[in-house]
């Protein structure tokens, strides 16, 4: 059995989701939209047409187009195409056989079984009709559960403790109240009430009339006449009461659109948010009535219900949650999308019902990054927060001394730049280093999170192969108030952070650049003449003078100054080389690589991050 | 188990072992004999319900590698088709600029340089689809078929002409590469 699917099989449209790892998804169909048009079709060749499609061909056949059959689920309403019959629940399979379809196309595996939601006031006889179309199209309908509960369920209210729950859906052509009892696993239905005519359309519907009534007393022409043009202004109408929801104001700009004798006519008007929310306030008001008959018919007040929960694409209209908040006397919850929520809901059923949550790996994250702390005293993160664990992540790193022959490791936890405004994990101390010139040494530094959150850190010399390890255990001990601090003060301190770890990093640039033109110097000996071997030591007095004091500007620049002069003596020396090779006739290897910020040794894709050494005779 | 059957399972394996019992069976090596064969049995109960176990988290672990597979797969794809969709996207809502300077371009103007103007403007902006990869529906005169056209109106057929054929076309429909952009908005015979 692979995974239930959730079915939100609307008068209007359609929506589908299923469950990945425990997250809801909703499924597009094939033509890329998250919902489906509730509209079914016989082409003239007695094809089957559904969603999208039938739409844009209904005006050409209008008698095989079928909508809204949702409105006739339960009776014995017949549909005649060609001689022959169907049966609401035969039309209602052939919606749910595509978005079937769709499902199985995006996930890539047949699916069998599905939960379908119906409006709380379906009788019987309207749940079991839903159940054969389920069947008709080849499903196998776990479970027939109420439009409300699936909003709960998205909601997550059916997790919280017993309450009353109201949920107001205001869809594309109906609105729907319903008052539910929630509460240990059970969900009962209270009361229901609506107007299965009142819906986003007719809020478009004011927009056209208040646009196609001012054109026709300046123009004398009615656009809702112009076929085109009226599809026009339904398209800007819909569009400038969804930018009402976010703006003050919008501005409908049609040009060309219609002509007459006296030439073309533009439309160009400015539709302000007060004037949309005075021309469809008895919209508005309309929807209060079946909310004040819900509570009458529950028999509770206002204050009696815990949550409200706002369901279809209509409630993002701001004059519509307020109304809803004036008379609940509390803020609705609309964190959800709502067209997708019923979806979601049922998706999440047909979660619980296959499983999914038993098998659900929940999978913890780690709060804070975590890191060690390298040369100049920064924090090197090789864990960064919020990963999913268990987790396993390496870094190479390397001595910050010649013939440094142990590494101190400092094991942080936290977000700010340097070591001493993170938290400290633990410490721990690899020995045994072979002596070697700095940067030389690999030692690979290790962070590994179990699945219980302890963090083991490894540190291992790739030369010798000698590790040490160790395990922490408290490093999840910071409690959520705490994590959110350490978050904030490294967004705060970032800048400052930024500028001293940038300084910081300047120094040991500078730093590596003056040991390794002294190395340089030192390894080619006679192969670099006089002048050269004066100038460079010259730059390199000066650069150790600036890093003395501290001198950013003037480290930078003696820095570069340094590298250039040291390629320069490189490439003489090299080119040198290549002569005489090719005097004696050996291959010709070129100029090798050279990397710019180290200058002369080449770090193999090492950090430039080092380790304070830690004398023997230190008591740690 | 009830004491009279542990009784019973004694006295039995007791008989059963007869002939190479010691005359006088003590009672504790009696119970030694019994308590073996519990242990045995429970470490039987224990492997079954281990194996069990074992395949149950194997089967889960098979699932989700497969779901986690699934996914991967299903994600590559979406990242090739997001930078389609993108455009897509952006040029929905340019489309509608196009509509309407081609109509400027279609109106009568006494102005000749003016027209001509918004003539080679009209015809920078279809350089500019081009080489975008979108191409305008040819609909006049075709059959009408949904998943191409938009169909807004009907209107009488006129003189040889047959009934399901696009008359009208009254805003443009575009392709991108081999998927619909935009669907042409036309008029259709009865």
């Amino acid at each position: 059995m692979g995974k239930i699917i959730g079915i939100d099989l609307g008068t209007t449209n359609s929506c589908v989701a299923v469950l990945e790892n425990g997250e809801p998804v909703v499924i597009p169909n094939a033509e890329g939209s998250r919902t489906t048009p509730s509209v079914v079709a016989f082409s003239k060749e007695g094809e089957r047409i559904v969603g999208q499609v039938a739409k844009r061909q209904a005006i050409t056949n209008p008698d095989r187009t079928v909508r809204s059959i949702k409105r006739e689920m339960g009776s014995n309403y017949k549909f005649t195409v060609d001689g022959k019959d169907y049966t609401p629940q035969q039309i209602s399979a052939m919606i749910l056989s595509k978005l079937k379809g769709d499902a199985e196309a995006y996930l890539g595996e047949t699916v069998t079984d599905a939960v379908i939601t119906v409006p709380a006031y379906f009788n019987d006889a309207q749940r079991q009709a839903t159940k054969d179309a389920g069947k008709i199209a080849g499903l196998n309908v776990r479970r027939i559960i109420n439009e409300p509960t699936a909003a709960a369920l998205a909601y997550g209210v059916d997790k919280e403790q017993s309450q009353k729950v109201m949920v107001f859906d205001l869809g594309g052509g109906t609105f729907d109240v319903s008052i539910i009892d929630m509460g240990d696993g059970i969900q009962e239905v209270l009361a229901t009430a609506g107007n299965n005519r009142l819906g986003g359309d007719d809020f478009d519907q004011r927009i056209i009339d208040w646009m196609a009534d001012a054109f026709k007393s300046e123009n004398g022409v009615d656009l809702r006449s112009d076929k085109m043009a009226l599809q026009r202004l339904k398209e800007a109408a819909e569009k400038a009461k969804i930018e009402l929801s976010g703006m003050t104001q919008t501005q409908i700009n049609l040009p060309f659109i219609t002509a007459d004798a006296t030439g073309p006519k533009h439309l160009d008007m400015t539709l302000t948010k007060a004037k949309f929310e005075e021309m469809t306030a008895d919209l508005v008001d309309a929807c209060t009535g079946p909310v004040r008959q819900a509570l009458r018919d529950a028999n509770l007040q206002p204050s009696d219900l815990d949550k409200v929960l706002l369901v279809g694409g209509s409630t993002r209209m701001p004059a519509v949650q307020e109304a809803v908040k004036k008379i609940m006397g509390k803020e609705p919850f609309k964190g959800i999308n709502p067209d997708e929520c019923v979806a979601v809901g049922a998706a999440i059923q047909g979660g619980v019902l296959g499983g999914e949550y038993k098998d659900l790996l929940l999978l913890d994250v780690t709060p804070l990054s975590l890191g060690i702390e390298t040369e100049g005293g920064i924090n090197t993160r090789i864990i960064q927060r919020n990963t999913t664990i268990p987790t396993k992540q390496s870094q190479i790193f390397s001595t910050a001394a010649d013939g440094q022959t142990s590494v101190e490791i400092h094991v942080l936890q936290g977000e700010r730049e340097f070591a001493r405004d993170n938290k400290t994990l633990g410490i721990f101390r690899l020995d045994g280093i072979a002596p070697a010139p700095r940067g030389i040494p690999q030692i690979e530094v290790t962070f590994n999170i179990d699945a219980n959150g302890i963090v083991h850190v490894a540190a291992k010399d790739l030369g010798t192969g000698k590790e040490t390890n160790i395990t922490i255990q408290s490093s999840s001990n910071m409690s959520k108030d705490e994590i959110d601090k350490a978050v904030r003060d490294a967004e705060q301190y970032a800048e400052s952070d930024k500028k001293r770890k940038e300084e910081v990093e300047n120094k040991n640039a500078a730093d590596t650049v003056a040991y390794q033109a002294e190395r340089m110097l030192k390894d080619l000996g006679d192969k670099v003449d006089e002048a050269d071997k004066a100038e460079v030591e010259s730059k390199v007095k000066d650069l150790r003078a600036a890093i003395e004091s501290n001198d950013q500007d003037a480290m930078k620049q003696r820095r570069e100054a340094l590298e250039q002069k040291v390629y320069e003596i490189s490439s003489k020396v090299y080119s040198a080389a290549q002569q005489a090779q090719q005097a004696q006739g050996q291959p010709n290897y070129g100029a090798p690589e050279q990397d710019s910020n180290s200058g002369y040794s080449n770090n193999n894709g090492y950090t430039d991050a080092s380790y304070t050494e830690v004398p023997d005779d230190d008591n740690r | 188990m009830s004491e009279e059957k542990e009784k019973e399972v004694m006295e039995e394996t007791a008989a059963e072992n007869t002939e190479e019992a010691v005359p006088e069976a003590k009672p504790e090596e009696k119970s030694k004999d019994c308590s073996k064969k519990e242990k045995k049995k429970k470490v039987e109960e224990k492997i079954e319900e281990l194996e069990k176990e074992k395949a149950e988290l194997s089967d889960r672990l098979l699932r989700k590698a497969a779901e986690f597979d699934n996914y991967r797969k299903r994600t590559e794809k979406e990242k090739l088709e997001s930078v389609s969709i993108g455009k897509a996207a952006a040029l929905e809502g340019i489309l509608p600029v196009f509509d309407s300077l081609t109509m400027a371009m279609n109106t009568e103007c006494s102005d000749e340089k003016y027209k001509k103007g918004i003539e080679l403007t009209v015809q920078m902006f279809k350089n500019a689809l081009d080489r975008l990869g979108v191409t305008q529906m040819d609909c006049l005169g075709k059959p009408f078929d949904p998943n191409f056209h938009n169909a807004v109106m009907t209107e009488a057929a006129g003189e040889g002409v047959e009934s399901g054929i696009v008359t009208k076309v009254l805003q443009n429909g575009y392709m991108q590469g081999d998927k619909v952009l935009r669907h042409a908005m036309v008029a259709v015979s009865e």
